[in-house]
């Protein structure tokens, strides 16, 4: 794995990709205590169940932004059963470097707010199809 | 001028600019440590043999010099975990006497979450009433404090006696004078001025105080809880266990006397006979020295601060009423990007809410990043920080 570049980083932290609200999108929310900051994950499913649209906002760190862009990247255009497991391991490869121990945490809010999401999308699509 | 850094060896390699957060440990503190395991590693109070009673004199040395060092009497002296428990002993211990349903204990807005949750827990089980003092500045609002204490008539009033996130020193005796119009119980929560000014208990006539041992060159591990023998007295005990009885039967418990009343268990003997030894270097280095030094290190933190556009400060600028605590935000970054880009050059800040979030809140942000000051930091540690501070605007071009 790569050191952290930090450049790249603060370069898609200033422009992110997917950093705005989806009306009427299901939503996940996550907080990480130590630093009080705060990821919302907003997922737009289509009727063929596939992700149409992902965004994110909040405030947080540069790390915990990207990481949120890029889990809007990764899921977008893929059914929702197909992109809900996604792990830290797999997020750490989509980085290219992995957080020291006390950086894991702003990974893990972008990913448990994504997880949120993801359980909301699945609940609410169960609940909708058995009408 | 004194060069410490052979007595702590890790500011070769380090800024540590964390002292706040824990403060480091001289190397006299970790012999003291090494030399009880390897030379006396025997339980305290309860053996008659030469290990034994050299453990418990060392341990009860570290008693005596604790409380020379802030006015008090030997037996009014507890040993805890850290400050977050000193004070969950009295909150615990308060709601099991005195406090009842609808009893005001009055805070302050600056405190930390140790001085909030007990008395929010408190709440939760006996219905008492926290209420908080508000902030003019950095300070706290004495007029605010006066009306409060008239319109609650608080039994309790808990608060910080320097800001972990402001530095802010909030004027004691003022507090404490107010508090006595309703005959209120005083607590200081002195965690983050103990290891920098000089804290008389006895004259300050507060009736309790409580800090940690590792913000003041001592182990982690080690807290301690001064309190008034009168009121010690009254409290009943926090933990059932050894050490804290006289005798017991199937039927009931007497406690023992203070000071074992409050002390349940087996303790962390090597880490309070370290902070017998860091009291030792404390008292060597003096806090005149302690103040002058760090006074020196913030006025020129702030100075250079001032002469950066993206630099926004929220501790205090009145360095002669504040301790070693510069709290900003680099404009458009966020705390934590600042500090791992500080530690790329081995600078080391923290970043958060500071276990200060209601404090935070009424700032109107929700993190900051702060360095924080001891005795052994030097100029070229906070030029180390601005030149880091320098490069976090270079990257992300704040």
């Amino acid at each position: 794995m790569m050191d952290v570049d930090y450049e790249l980083l603060a370069e898609r932290y200033k422009r992110p990709k997917h950093k705005k609200k989806l009306k009427g999108a299901f939503t996940g929310e996550a907080s990480n205590s130590p630093c009080g900051d705060n990821i919302k994950i907003y997922i737009s499913v289509g009727a063929e169940g596939k992700i149409r649209d992902a965004a994110h906002d909040g405030h947080s760190c540069a790390l915990a932004t990207v990481s949120a862009d890029m889990l809007c990247d990764y899921a977008i255009g893929k059914r929702l059963g197909d992109v809900c497991n996604v792990d830290f391991e797999k997020m750490v490869r989509m980085l290219g470097f992995t957080p020291s121990i006390g950086r894991a945490g702003c990974v893990r809010v972008s990913l448990d707010a994504f997880h949120d999401a993801c359980r909301t999308a699945m609940r609410t699509g169960k609940r909708r199809k058995t009408k | 001028m004194v060069d410490y850094k052979k007595d702590f060896p890790i500011l070769e390699r380090f800024h540590y600019l964390d002292s706040a957060a824990t403060s480091l440990k001289p190397i006299q503190v970790i012999e003291a440590e090494m030399e009880y395991y390897k030379e006396y590693p025997a339980n305290v109070h309860r053996g008659v043999y030469k290990l034994s009673e050299r453990a418990t004199e060392m341990f009860e040395r570290t008693r005596d010099s604790t409380a020379r060092m802030f006015g008090a009497k030997s037996r009014e002296v507890i040993f805890t975990r850290n400050t977050t428990e000193s004070l969950n002993l009295l909150a615990a211990t308060l709601g099991n006497s005195v406090l009842r349903k609808g009893d005001t204990v009055l805070l302050t807005a600056m405190e930390h979450h140790s001085n909030i949750v007990p008395w929010l827990m408190l709440k939760e089980r006996v219905g008492i009433r926290v209420e908080f003092v508000e902030l003019e500045g950095q300070s706290l609002d004495y007029e605010d404090f006066k009306a409060k204490v008239g319109k609650y008539n608080p039994k309790v009033v808990s608060f910080m006696h320097a800001s972990n996130v402001l530095g802010t020193i909030n004027d004691a005796a003022k507090i404490i004078k107010l508090a006595k119009r309703s005959g209120a119980i005083t607590i200081m929560d002195c965690a983050q001025s103990a290891p920098h000014i000089k804290v008389d208990f006895s004259r300050l006539g507060v009736d309790y105080i409580a800090f940690s041992a590792h913000k003041l060159l001592g182990p982690t591990g080690v807290g301690v809880l001064i309190g008034k023998e009168s009121q010690l007295e009254e409290l009943p005990p926090f933990m059932g266990g050894g050490s804290m009885i006289r005798e017991v039967s199937r039927q009931g418990f007497k406690p023992a006397e203070l000071p074992q009343k409050f002390e349940a268990g087996t303790p962390n003997i090597a880490g309070v006979i370290g902070f017998g030894a860091a009291l030792d270097y404390i008292k060597k280095v003096g806090f005149g020295k302690i103040e002058s030094v760090e006074k020196g290190l913030l006025a020129y933190i702030l100075k250079r601060a001032r002469e950066l556009g993206y630099i926004k400060v929220y501790s205090s600028q009145d360095v002669g009423n504040a301790v070693g605590i510069f709290a900003f935000n680099v404009d458009g970054v966020h705390p934590h990007d600042v500090s791992a880009l500080l530690d790329e050059a081995n600078v080391c800040i923290r970043a958060g809410h500071h276990c200060a979030q209601p404090l935070h809140s009424q700032l109107g942000i929700n993190y900051t990043a702060r360095a924080s000051l001891y005795f052994y930091n030097t100029k070229e540690d906070v030029d180390a920080l601005f030149c880091g501070l320098e490069n976090v605007k270079k990257v992300f071009n704040a």
